[in-house]
């Protein structure tokens, strides 16, 4: 997949990088805005459905592995559409739902392989955010602890175990039921 | 499903040796099962990613939306609308964060985000047991749910008033310390740490690692480095903690 110069965007997003983060708003705000004012919204709408659509973003930024290769913005402001879409389903008549739904689909062959990629994990992260909240709190916060990257003593230490061994068997078995559970 | 972790965090971190690297993306095209579950196990390490960096992220969003939407609200003729409960799953995080992103809280946050990794990497702060002292202690009991809920605000008002009857309770003591060192109060983080760093509790190296994380947020890097040398070899896990910051302190 070739990475779009946009991509400096994902990078930020991964990083915290608060400048390019603006950016986004700074760029993209007014477009998402009158879209959905046009659309039966208003700004609060806009401004609810713009930060659901920059996490969307955000959840695949956290995938390491992820490269964008499309213009950001055309992507960003296809969420957003979708985003408002799925929530004039839920409320409005058919009419104007017939009339808006024709607005989900991009004509951008590569935009809409990226909506697709976001769409699908935002899907996975809401399942395993589910899956989660049942494990129990050790481990969610063994867990958590491996992924800030610390070494496992020091994770041993917080976690008052006994020895690595066990926190390596505890965290296993943590991952499995989360997995166990996620799929169930 | 077969357990492919170790393989995968070989592959992410790049411990594979260009053919077993090649093999690997081979399989990710030709094996549907093992795509998928690789795309799960990455799915996973994202979503404690974003968990850890939530608290970091969320207030950010926020504050931008309320510049770059709140600012277009005053010129719109239409009065707006109140703002309708943000969707679906994540109706719990922005439940909490509402109630958490005070202007104060925002600006804080502002003001810290990202500037200061380091501090954000160390810290992360031991639940507390007060009731283990004072079980039918109501004020214990709260000041207690709120420090490990991570409302420092509420627990620092708590454990002020639970102070006030148990003067002595350094767990506490420390605690009051840990609130106002999130809270950005670091001048009264310096005066409560500073007697548990000079005392002789078993909380006294704690309290030296404490008066490093306070000096490193106040970007007193020196002194931050004069703290961490201070906690003992004895102290094991926290002693490795304090070499391991220092050494990309120096």
């Amino acid at each position: 997949m070739k990475r779009h110069e946009d991509h400096r965007y994902i990078e930020a997003l991964r990083k915290g990088d608060n400048l390019l983060l603006e950016e986004l708003y700074e760029n993209y705000s007014k477009t998402v805005t009158r879209w959905i004012m046009n659309n039966s919204g208003n700004m609060a709408d806009a401004r609810d459905i713009f930060q659901e659509a920059i996490i969307a973003m955000y959840n695949k930024a956290c995938d390491p592995t992820y490269v964008l290769s499309c213009p950001i913005g055309g992507l960003l402001v296809q969420i957003c559409k979708n985003k408002w879409i799925d929530q004039i389903r839920k409320k409005s008549k058919d009419t104007e739902v017939r009339n808006i739904e024709k607005e989900r689909y991009t004509n951008e062959q590569e935009t809409a392989s990226q909506l697709e990629i976001i769409e699908e994990e935002e899907i996975r992260q809401s399942k395993l955010e589910k899956a989660f909240a049942q494990l129990s709190d050790l481990c969610q916060k063994l867990l958590k602890l491996y992924a800030e990257g610390l070494k496992a003593e020091a994770i041993r230490v917080k976690m008052e175990m006994e020895n690595v061994n066990t926190l390596y068997r505890r965290k296993n078995a943590c991952t499995e039921r989360w997995k166990v559970v996620y799929e169930g | 499903m077969e357990n492919f972790d170790k393989l995968f965090e070989d592959y992410l971190e790049s411990k594979m040796d260009g053919k077993s690297r090649e093999a690997f993306e081979a399989r990710l095209v030709k094996d549907p099962a093992f795509a998928e579950a690789f795309q799960l196990h990455k799915s996973m390490n994202a979503f404690l990613v974003k968990e850890n960096r939530k608290g970091a992220l969320m207030p950010k969003l926020e504050a931008l939306g309320k510049k770059h939407f709140e600012d277009e609200d005053a010129k719109t003729s239409n009065p707006p609308k109140e703002a309708k409960v943000v969707g679906f799953n994540r109706r719990r995080l922005f439940t909490g964060l509402a109630i958490a992103a005070s202007m104060v809280v925002i600006l804080f946050a502002l003001s810290q985000l990202f500037q200061q990794p380091l501090y954000e990497q160390y810290a992360f702060h031991q639940d507390i047991n007060l009731i283990e002292k004072s079980e039918n202690n109501p004020k214990a009991i709260e000041a207690q749910n709120f420090f490990n809920n991570k409302d420092y605000q509420n627990a620092a008002q708590s454990l002020t008033e639970y102070l006030r009857d148990s003067p002595n309770d350094t767990k506490a003591i420390l605690a009051r310390g840990i609130c106002s060192l999130e809270l950005g109060q670091l001048d009264q983080a310096v005066e409560i740490f500073t007697p548990i760093h000079n005392g002789r509790t078993a909380l006294k190296a704690t309290g030296t690692w404490y008066l490093a994380l306070t000096h490193l947020k106040m970007e007193d890097i020196e002194l931050a480095k004069e703290y961490l040398e201070l906690v003992p070899e004895e102290e094991g896990g926290l002693y490795k903690k304090a070499q391991e910051l220092l050494g990309k302190l120096k």
